[in-house]
């Protein structure tokens, strides 16, 4: 990140809102917390705040991760994932993921079944109540309409950032030096802004609609 | 006319937009080769058609198979990004309710890269009058040249004294498979001979701007 960018963020960060908002997620989560609960953490900006926030109420708390295979998400990205949650603390880390990738199997044809499927409910079966999950209603329409709905899936959910904006994210991420993947720096560095800057898995035609840059940043991986 | 090494220079009106790390020039011949012999509007997108082989053996020369062609250089390392955004207008429509998440009325973003300089060239060993020739038909480079990227102004072919189309001052300048190299640098999969796009043509290759030496 360059240094116009990471005083942006610093001086987003020292803005009274700001602090109002981190504020009313710590009181979220220290609510939310009364049950038991984990965190889901896919690794990009928004779980990568969310898991900070969390962890220093809950520091031993089950961070889940989800695994989308080679195909989708590059060992070297997998890895700085994952090593990012072990740097921000997280001991209680468990990682899922499924055979049928290997099978070249498409992505929507294996998460929601497996992960929504099979995982949550076996969390579930383990005693745990709530996940805590970096949905923000900024992101999409439909995004805005399940939380204004509070619609879950199988589990309770508590989405602290659900108000916050792009700036929000950033901001604390800056602010608290958290580790975040190299990716956002190379994408925002061809578009000029963090702004629509997100990770999902590569190469995925269920995400062309909202445009990808993975053959000209990725390209090592494209024939993978 | 004997194949001889060439520089070729493309001035554009309008930057190039690319869908992949590099532009290729034998990609391009072989495009063009392809256009002239199909109808356009009515080909298999999903497997190659076989283009004429003679016509671009004759036109660019093959060195133990690889094409003696180099991707794309640019005036300036300089690549951008950019977003269209495609939106239903439902003021034109009738009433009523619109799924703009997914179907024909899908709202859509449309990313690019593209490099803001205005002159590409490419180094090539093969024929001057075909590569003149056949590029008489070409207005265009690049992704996205419905909306006018990688506009043609001029293209100019200079004869030069060095090939430069495969490796230039030990660095590659287009794939190469590592079945042609003696050392090199990385190597990743990628396509090595038009259409870049087949899943076929992927190999093992030195990638363009990776030291190599040809065995």
């Amino acid at each position: 990140m360059n240094d116009e960018w990471r005083d942006t963020f610093l001086a987003y960060a020292r803005l009274p809102e700001h602090g109002a908002k981190v504020e009313q997620s710590w009181v979220e989560i220290a609510k939310a917390l009364t049950a038991r609960c984990y965190v889901s953490y896919s690794g990009g900006k928004d779980s990568t705040a969310l898991l900070h926030l969390v962890l220093q109420q809950s520091p031993r708390i089950l961070v889940v991760h989800w695994d989308y295979g080679p195909g989708f998400m590059p060992r070297e990205i997998e890895h700085e994932i994952v090593q990012n949650a072990m740097a921000m603390g997280a001991v209680n880390l468990e990682i899922y993921t499924s055979e049928q990738y290997q099978a070249g199997r498409p992505d929507w044809a294996v998460f929601a079944p497996e992960f929504i499927g099979r995982v949550v409910p076996r969390l579930k079966a383990r005693g745990y109540q709530r996940a805590f999950v970096g949905l923000r209603a900024e992101e999409s329409c439909r995004r805005k309409r399940r939380i204004k709905r509070h619609e879950t899936i199988v589990m309770d959910e508590c989405w602290p950032l659900a108000t916050w904006s792009w700036m929000d994210v950033w901001a604390y991420i800056v602010a608290n030096g958290l580790p975040y993947l190299n990716h956002y720096d190379k994408v925002a560095e061809l578009q000029g802004s963090y702004r629509s800057v997100r990770l999902c898995t590569l190469f995925d035609p269920q995400f062309a609609h909202l445009g990808s840059l993975d053959n000209f940043v990725y390209w090592r991986w494209r024939n993978t | 006319m004997k194949a001889k090494p060439l520089k070729i220079t493309f001035d554009l009106a309008f930057p190039l937009m690319l869908n992949h790390r590099w532009i290729h020039l034998d990609g391009i011949v072989g495009h063009l080769i392809w256009h002239r012999a199909n109808d356009p509007n009515r080909f298999d997108s999903k497997a190659p058609t076989p283009i004429d082989e003679k016509q671009f053996k004759r036109t660019i020369t093959l060195k133990d198979g690889i094409p003696c062609a180099s991707v794309g250089v640019f005036e300036e390392d300089d690549y951008r990004a950019v977003n269209y955004v495609k939106r239903p207008e439902p003021d034109l429509m009738s009433k009523g309710k619109l799924d703009i998440a997914s179907g024909y009325f899908r709202a859509w973003r449309l990313a690019g890269v593209y490099n803001p300089s205005l002159r590409v060239a490419f180094y090539a060993h093969g024929r001057k009058d075909l590569l003149e020739e056949l590029f008489a038909d070409l207005t265009h480079l690049g992704d996205n040249i419905r909306m006018g990227w990688g506009l043609v102004k001029q293209m100019q072919i200079d004869q030069i004294d060095h090939d430069w189309s495969i490796v230039r001052d030990g660095v590659a300048m287009r794939p190469i498979p590592v079945e042609a190299a003696r050392e090199y640098e990385c190597a990743y999969p990628l396509a090595w001979k038009p259409p870049f796009w087949a899943a076929q043509n992927v190999t093992m290759c030195v990638p363009p701007g990776a030291r190599v030496k040809l065995k």
